[in-house]
C-alpha cells in the first residue's frame, strides 16, 4: 500500500483528503503544520507528500526547503495553495515542488497529480 | 312644353321661320308662275303677314288687310276681289284656333294645272310642318336650357309626384348616373332596398312629405348622415308642395344642400370660443378678442376681476374701450397703435394706465397678435392685459433709489480713487532689486503686507537668511546657475520664506539680471505669494494618495477574502466528491436526488470561484496591479494557441473555424491579457450557441489594422441589452439558465483598451453574435 503524508492545518480539508485517498486504497499519515509534517515524513518515509502552503509554525515553502535539504529529498512534494498569482507558482516550482495545485481543486485533479508522481 | 299663344307667336315672329316661309313661297311662286304669294296668320283678329312675294304696287296693304280678314273669318275665296286669278288655302298653325292662310293671286287669268294644284297643297303642308319643326326646336332648346341649369346648380333638386315617387333628380342630389336613372318612378323605400340601407330615413321623409302636403306649407329640416368612411355630413332639406288649380297636390319639389363645412366652421368657432373662455378663465390676465370689422371686443372673465368693469355679453366696442385709457397716456398710446397697425407687424404691445371701475388706474402691460387679411389689413386682434401696477411701483421705487445713488456717486468715485491707490500699493507682487551679493537694494512696499517687515527693516539684508532650510539648497543652486549663466537667463524658483511672525510663506520667485554696458550690476526679483496654491496642491496630492491607498486596501481585501474562501471551498468540494464516491454503486431510494444535490454543490462552488476570480482580476486592474508587459508578437500564433489549448476537444464536437486574411499579424500588447480576452470571448461564443454549429474566428490585417472577429450562431443578444454589455454584473435578459458572472466582457473591454484595442459587438436575437476587436498593426 502506497503511503502519503498530508500536511495541512485545515483539519476538515485534511480529513476529506484523507478519506478520499483511504477510499481508493492509500495509507495516509496526517500532519498539521510544516514542522509536524517534516517529522512525519522522516518517521514514515512516504511515497509522496501533499503539503499546504499557508500554515503556522512552518509554511509550505519552509517545509519544502527543509525537506529538499534532507535525506528524503527524493520524495515528491505536491503543494496545495489558495494563492493564485503566477509568482507563487514560480516560487513553488523553483523551490522544487513537483506540482502545484490551486484551491479549490477537484479530487480528480489531485488524484491525477498524485498518481503521476507516485 | 305646353303649346300656348305665346309660344306660337314667338315661333311665327322669329326671323328664321319667316325666312324659311319666304323661301318656300318663292319656290311656289316660281313653280305656279304666280305674281303674288303671301303667308299670313291672324292675331287678335288682325291678319299678320309672315312672308310675301311679288311686286304689285297696286295691291295696297289696306286691301290686303281687308282681304285677309275675310279669308280668315269666312274661310273661303272672295269673289269680288280685284284680280283675274285668286286662290287661298287655310293653314293650321299649332292649335286649330290659330289660323293662317297661303294666298296666291295674279292680275292675269290663269288655269292651274293639277300638278300645280298639288304643289300648292304641298307648299301649305310644308309651311305647317316648318312651323311644327320650329316649335319643336324651341321646345328642345328650352328643355336643354333648363336641364343645363338644373344639372349645374349645386343645390340638390328633386321632384316627386303626388305619390312621393321621384319624377326628377338632379346630379347634385345623386351623383351616380346609374342610381339617378334607377330612382325615377320609385320611392325612398325602394331606394333604401336598392342601396341596402335602413329604411328609417325613407319613413322620416314620408312623414315629412305628408306633413308638407297636408299643411300645404314648405317644411325644412337638417339631415345628419353618417358615411361609410365614418365621417358625418349635414344636409339642409326643404319640401315645397305644388298644387294645381283644383287645390290637389300636383307634385312636391325638394331642395337640399350640403352644409357640412358650415357646420364644421360653426363647431370650430364654438370650440375656439370655448377655448378662449377656458383660457381666459385659466389666466389672471384679461384676454380680449377684437373683431376690427364689426368693432366688437370680446373680453375674458378676468377683465371684470382685474378692473371691475362688467359688460353685456362680455362685449364692448373699441371706442368705449378707449375711454378707459388714462388721458395722459392716450397720445402716446394712439401714436404707437396707429404705427403698428399701418405697418405689417403681427404683434403689438404697450404699457399704459387703465381705468378701474372704482376710479383708480392700474398699470397694464397689453400684448396682442394682429390678424391681417390677404391685403394686409388688420381685421382682428387677440390680446392679453396684465396688471403690472405692483411691478411699476417697485420700478418707481428703484428709480428713486437710483437717483439717490447717483447723488452719492461723485463722493464714491473719489473714495474709489483713493482705494485703488491703496490696493495697488498693497496687492502687487513683491518687487525687489538685489546687489550681486543678493542683499536687498530696493524692496517694494508690498513686503509689509506679505511678510510683516517694512522695506526699511530688510534693506541691506541677505534674503537667504529668511529661506526655509529645506529650500535653501534649491534656491542657492538656482541662484548660482542664474548669476553665472549667460545673458537673458531668467530664473524661476519656488521657496518658503519666514515672515516676521515666524511662519513660512511660499513664494514663486522670478529673477532677471540687470546689466549696464553688458555687465551684470544687479538683479531684480519679483515674488508672488503662492501659499494658498501650495496648500491646495498639497491637499490634492494627499487626497490622491489616500485614494490610492484606499484602492490598494480594497484590492488587498478582495485578494485576502478570495484566498480565505478557497480553502473552505475546497473542503466543501472534496466532501461532495467523497459523498459521491460513497454512494457510487449503491442503490438508495433517493440516489438520483442525492446525486443531483451533489452536482448542485460542485456547480455552485465553481460559480463562486469564477466570480471570485473575476472580481479579483478587476480589483487588481483598478489598483494598477495587473501585470502589463507589452511586447510585439504574432496574434495569429496566440489565436491558434488558445484554440488548440482550450477548444480543440469540445465534448459536443464543435470547433473553431479560422480564416486568416493578410500576412502580418504583429501587435504590440500584453500576451496574457490578450489570451485572457480571446479565451473569454471564445468561451462566450461556445456558451451561448449550444447546438448551433461551429464558432468562426476571422483574423484580418488590413490598412495597418488587425481585426479579430469571433462569430457564433447562437441565441444572440436583445438589441436593448447591447449598450449595457460592458457594464459590471450585467447579463443579457436572455441568458437565464446559462452560467456567468456578468464581469467577463467588462474585463475583456478593459484589457482590450489597455492593449490599445477597441471592441464592438453586433448581434441579432436568435441568429448569433459577432464580436470584433481592432488592434493597430505593429511595425518594427
Amino acid at each position: 500500500m502506497k503511503k502519503i503524508v498530508i500536511i495541512d492545518d485545515e483539519i476538515k480539508l485534511r480529513e476529506a483528503i484523507v478519506e478520499l485517498f483511504s477510499f481508493i486504497g492509500y495509507q495516509i499519515i496526517e500532519a498539521h503544520d510544516g514542522l509536524d509534517g517534516f517529522d512525519q515524513v522522516q518517521l514514515h518515509r512516504p511515497d509522496l507528500i501533499i503539503c499546504d502552503v499557508m500554515m503556522p509554525k512552518l509554511d509550505g515553502y519552509g517545509f519544502l526547503k527543509k525537506h529538499l535539504a534532507s535525506e528524503l529529498a527524493d520524495i515528491p512534494v505536491v503543494l496545495l495553495t489558495a494563492k493564485t498569482e503566477e509568482l507563487d507558482e514560480i516560487i513553488g516550482k523553483g523551490l522544487g515542488a513537483k506540482e502545484y495545485i490551486k484551491k479549490p481543486f477537484t479530487f480528480q485533479e489531485l488524484k491525477r497529480v498524485v498518481e503521476k508522481h507516485i | 312644353m305646353p303649346l300656348t299663344n305665346k309660344t306660337i307667336k314667338s315661333v311665327i315672329r322669329s326671323e328664321k321661320f319667316q325666312e324659311e316661309c319666304l323661301s318656300i313661297i318663292t319656290f311656289a311662286a316660281e313653280i305656279c308662275e304666280m305674281e303674288h304669294v303671301i303667308v299670313s296668320y291672324v292675331e287678335n283678329n288682325s291678319p299678320f303677314v309672315i312672308a310675301k312675294t311679288g311686286i304689285d304696287n297696286s295691291f295696297s296693304s289696306e286691301k290686303l288687310q281687308l282681304l285677309n280678314t275675310t279669308i280668315v273669318e269666312e274661310n273661303k275665296p272672295k269673289k269680288d276681289f280685284d284680280s283675274e286669278f285668286y286662290m287661298e288655302i287655310p293653314i293650321v298653325f299649332g292649335q286649330e284656333t290659330t289660323k293662317g292662310t297661303l294666298l296666291l293671286w295674279d292680275s292675269k287669268p290663269k288655269i292651274v294645272s293639277s300638278i300645280q294644284q298639288k304643289t300648292i297643297d304641298h307648299i301649305a303642308l310644308q309651311l305647317q310642318s316648318t312651323f311644327q319643326l320650329h316649335l319643336q326646336n324651341l321646345d328642345t332648346a328650352q328643355k336643354e336650357f333648363y336641364k343645363q341649369i338644373l344639372d349645374r346648380v349645386p343645390t340638390e333638386i328633386v321632384a316627386f309626384d303626388s305619390e312621393h315617387r321621384y319624377l326628377y333628380v338632379n346630379p347634385a342630389a345623386i351623383r351616380n348616373d346609374e342610381l339617378r336613372d334607377f330612382i325615377i318612378g320609385k320611392d325612398d323605400f325602394e331606394y333604401a332596398i336598392h342601396t341596402n340601407r335602413n329604411n328609417q330615413f325613407a319613413q322620416e321623409r314620408r312623414n315629412r312629405f305628408i306633413t308638407a302636403a297636408t299643411t300645404k306649407s314648405v317644411i325644412e329640416w337638417i339631415d345628419e348622415i353618417e358615411k361609410n368612411d365614418g365621417t358625418t355630413v349635414f344636409h339642409t332639406r326643404k319640401f315645397a308642395p305644388v298644387f294645381n288649380e283644383l287645390g290637389e297636390l300636383e307634385m312636391m319639389v325638394g331642395f337640399g344642400s350640403d352644409i357640412t363645412a358650415l357646420k364644421k366652421a360653426e363647431a370650430d368657432l364654438k370650440i375656439s370660443n370655448e377655448r378662449f373662455s377656458y383660457s381666459s378663465q385659466a389666466t389672471s390676465d384679461a384676454l380680449w378678442d377684437w373683431n376690427m370689422i364689426t368693432d366688437e371686443i370680446f373680453v375674458g372673465e378676468s377683465h371684470a376681476t382685474l378692473f371691475g368693469h362688467e359688460f353685456e355679453n362680455n362685449t364692448i366696442t373699441g371706442a368705449e374701450c378707449e375711454n378707459f385709457i388714462h388721458p395722459d397716456d392716450k397720445e402716446k398710446y394712439f401714436k404707437h397703435f396707429k404705427e403698428v397697425i399701418a405697418s405689417n407687424s403681427k404683434k403689438w404691445s404697450d404699457e399704459y394706465r387703465y381705468l378701474k371701475v372704482d376710479g383708480s388706474y392700474s398699470y397694464v402691460s397689453d400684448k396682442a397678435i394682429i390678424i391681417r387679411n390677404e391685403k394686409g389689413k388688420a381685421i382682428r386682434m387677440i390680446g392679453a392685459m396684465e396688471d403690472i401696477t405692483d411691478r411699476r411701483n417697485v420700478e418707481e421705487q428703484n428709480r428713486l433709489l437710483i437717483e439717490e445713488n447717483n447723488q452719492n456717486k461723485n463722493i464714491q468715485l473719489n473714495e474709489a480713487k483713493n482705494m485703488y491707490r491703496l490696493l495697488a500699493d498693497n496687492t502687487v507682487d513683491l518687487i525687489c532689486l538685489h546687489n550681486l551679493d543678493t542683499t536687498f537694494e530696493y524692496i517694494s512696499p508690498s513686503i509689509k503686507k506679505l511678510t510683516g517687515y517694512s522695506p526699511e527693516e530688510l534693506m541691506g539684508e541677505f534674503p537667504m537668511k529668511f529661506v526655509h532650510p529645506k529650500d535653501l539648497e534649491t534656491i542657492q543652486k538656482s541662484y548660482g546657475s542664474f548669476i553665472t549663466e549667460k545673458e537673458d537667463d531668467n530664473a524661476h524658483v519656488e521657496a518658503r520664506f519666514k515672515n516676521k511672525k515666524g511662519d513660512y510663506i511660499w513664494f514663486e520667485i522670478k529673477a532677471k539680471i540687470v546689466k549696464e554696458d553688458g555687465k551684470p550690476v544687479s538683479f531684480q526679483t519679483s515674488a508672488r505669494d503662492i501659499t494658498q496654491k501650495k496648500e491646495v496642491q498639497y491637499a490634492m496630492k494627499k487626497a490622491l494618495v489616500q485614494e490610492r491607498e484606499l484602492n490598494e486596501l480594497r484590492t488587498n481585501l478582495v485578494s485576502t477574502i478570495s484566498h480565505e474562501f478557497r480553502t473552505p471551498m475546497t473542503t466543501i468540494r472534496t466532501s461532495a466528491e467523497l459523498i459521491e464516491m460513497y454512494i457510487e454503486g449503491h442503490n438508495f431510494v433517493h440516489s438520483a436526488q442525492l446525486q443531483k444535490r451533489i452536482n448542485t454543490i460542485t456547480e455552485e462552488i465553481d460559480r463562486i470561484v469564477e466570480l471570485m476570480n473575476a472580481v479579483l482580476t478587476i480589483s487588481k486592474n483598478d489598483a494598477g496591479k495587473t501585470n502589463f508587459k507589452p511586447v510585439a508578437f504574432d496574434l495569429q500564433q496566440i489565436c491558434l494557441g488558445v484554440i488548440e489549448t482550450s477548444y480543440s476537444h469540445q465534448i459536443d464536437g464543435r470547433k473553431v473555424k479560422t480564416h486568416f486574411d493578410g500576412d502580418n499579424f504583429t501587435v504590440f500588447a500584453d500576451k496574457n491579457l490578450m489570451e485572457y480576452t480571446l479565451f473569454n470571448l471564445l468561451n462566450n461564443a461556445f456558451k451561448y450557441s449550444e447546438g448551433s454549429g461551429d464558432i468562426v474566428l476571422n483574423l484580418k490585417s488590413i490598412n495597418n489594422q488587425i481585426e479579430i472577429q469571433i462569430i457564433d450562431f447562437g441565441i444572440g443578444i436583445p438589441e436593448k441589452d447591447i449598450p449595457k454589455l460592458f457594464n459590471t454584473f450585467f447579463r443579457a435578459s436572455n441568458t437565464e439558465g446559462i452560467q456567468g458572472t456578468g464581469l467577463g466582457l467588462y474585463i475583456v473591454k478593459t484589457f482590450t483598451n489597455r492593449n490599445s484595442g477597441t471592441i464592438q459587438v453586433t448581434s441579432e436575437l436568435g441568429k448569433g453574435t459577432q464580436v470584433s476587436l481592432h488592434f493597430p498593426l505593429f511595425k518594427s
